[in-house]
């Protein structure tokens, strides 16, 4: 029988999504601040390009150039943010970075794919108050994790 | 292909010997919708259409415009009405509210929904072609009748009456429409323009059907979001016989005016009246229920058209 108070056992593996906001920017601060000194965790940060289906685009010339320019920024992002948390005093070989290109229907899916295919046990994002119409039409992803994610230990939403 | 003694030929079978012009112009590259005129034949597919007019559009009080790609025709072969629309690139942020959508229009998703709906009447019916240019076509059969928002203002004497003889009637009609959304949703599609002018009631089979796919947004986290505020808007207003504005009502019903707050409009639209109950109190709280939905004052969102149609599913069990 397990000794009552006993720590559970704890997933070191966190996963940040971000984009170019300053929400994303407070959620990289915030997790810096949480890690920063703190030996083994691991730090994925991820950026989805979500491409605009096929016909927002007049040719394939088009789209292969927008993807392009996406990717250039995504990786500009991700590696921002990287030396951010190195800075911050997290270890620079405990962090990775990962950018997910794709016609997806929900950023929040792939957030949640790459979470349980990499094992995180958290998840890390910014959340922009939105108002209620924005929430109604645009939807929310913070929301839509909160309410979809069924493997993570933890999910902090940072406002 | 044909000559222009067989087209003029073609031309009086089809419309009348009294129709054909004196002289033919055949096009086979559409690229310049402006140059395609009345009277001109288009070939698509090795098919003759003969163009007639620009087909016109308005919308909510704005007055119709000629919408220049979208040609009323005639197939020379078998005679029938046919709508030709041509390839139009457009992309724009429209406003809705408060809010801005990232919109364009897009021949391709129209031809990919036409083909996903084949032989399926809740959809408007066709096929893509290209033109000889590469330009994607659509050729759909023209669809005779009335919107089903000019249709039910037709029906019943008053709302009371419209409501318990009529609306049970209609909320299948438009169940079934929802269900046919949510065909497309499945299907990683959006309509794109949901409007309450989009759907077409036949007047031969009192069909309703949905029109005009070409029409997309880039979603956000939600890819049903804005089809399902289209829906929410088409049924307030199926169970309102009409827009309610609370302008109106100020007039018409200050009593129920006074028991409005501004929790009981549309949640994008705020001249629009949903709490529909404070006005008609006959309708039973279920309906209402699916209503407030789409009202300022919900705190729940529909996330699917699954969960939208489930509600509605419930109303009609009662109501039958």
């Amino acid at each position: 029988m397990q000794p009552s108070g006993q720590a559970c056992m704890i997933n070191k593996h966190i996963l940040v999504a971000v984009d170019e906001s300053d929400n994303a920017n407070r959620a990289v601060q915030y997790v810096a601040l949480m890690l920063g000194g703190l030996q083994g965790f691991k730090v994925t940060l991820i950026n989805i390009v979500a491409v605009p289906p096929e016909d927002f685009f007049t040719n394939a010339g088009q789209r292969a150039s927008w993807i392009a320019d996406n990717e250039t920024k995504s990786k500009r992002v991700l590696q921002g943010f990287r030396e951010t948390l190195v800075k911050s005093g997290v270890d620079g070989q405990s962090v990775e970075i990962s950018m997910k290109t794709g016609e997806y229907t929900s950023v929040a899916q792939v957030i949640l794919d790459e979470a349980t295919l990499i094992g995180a046990g958290t998840i890390a994002l910014g959340r922009r108050g939105i108002s209620k119409q924005e929430e109604f039409i645009y939807g929310s992803t913070s929301n839509k994790i909160l309410h979809s994610q069924k493997s993570c230990n933890a999910l902090w939403v940072i406002e | 292909m044909f000559s222009d003694n067989e087209l003029k030929d073609m031309i009086a079978r089809q419309v009348g010997p009294e129709r054909v012009p004196a002289r033919i112009r055949v096009i086979s590259d559409t690229s310049d919708f402006y140059r395609v005129d009345y009277d001109d034949v288009v070939i698509l597919g090795e098919k003759p259409y003969l163009i007639r007019h620009n087909e016109r559009e308005g919308r909510f009080g704005i007055e119709e415009q000629q919408k220049f790609w979208v040609k009323r025709a005639v197939d020379l072969i078998d005679g029938s009405v046919k709508v030709v629309k041509l390839t139009f690139h457009e992309s724009f942020v429209a406003k809705v509210g408060g809010l801005s959508f990232e919109c364009y229009r897009s021949p391709k998703k129209e031809a990919r929904i036409l083909q996903l709906v084949r032989g399926d009447q809740r959809f408007m019916q066709g096929v893509s072609i290209l033109d000889t240019a590469g330009n994607i076509v659509r050729i759909l059969d023209y669809i005779q009748g009335k919107t089903l928002s000019d249709s039910v203002l037709l029906l019943g004497r008053d709302h009371e009456d419209y409501f318990y003889n009529y609306f049970p009637k209609v909320l299948g009609e438009f169940i079934e429409l929802a269900r046919a959304i949510k065909f497309l949703h499945d299907n990683g599609e959006k309509h794109g323009d949901i409007r309450r002018d989009h759907i077409i009631k036949e007047k031969n089979t009192g069909l309703c059907r949905w029109i005009d796919f070409d029409f997309n947004y880039l979603h956000k986290e939600n890819m049903a979001g804005y089809d399902l505020f289209g829906l929410g808007n088409v049924i307030v207003y199926l169970a309102g016989r009409g827009d309610v504005i609370s302008r109106d009502l100020k007039e018409k019903d200050p009593e129920a005016y006074q028991k409005l707050s501004a929790e009981d409009l549309n949640i994008i639209f705020s001249s629009r009246v949903v709490n529909l109950q404070k006005v008609y109190p006959y309708i039973s709280d279920d309906l209402n229920r699916i209503l407030l939905h789409f009202s300022s004052g919900a705190n729940v969102f529909y996330e699917n058209t699954g969960e939208f149609l489930q509600d509605l599913q419930m109303v009609q069990n009662r109501l039958s």
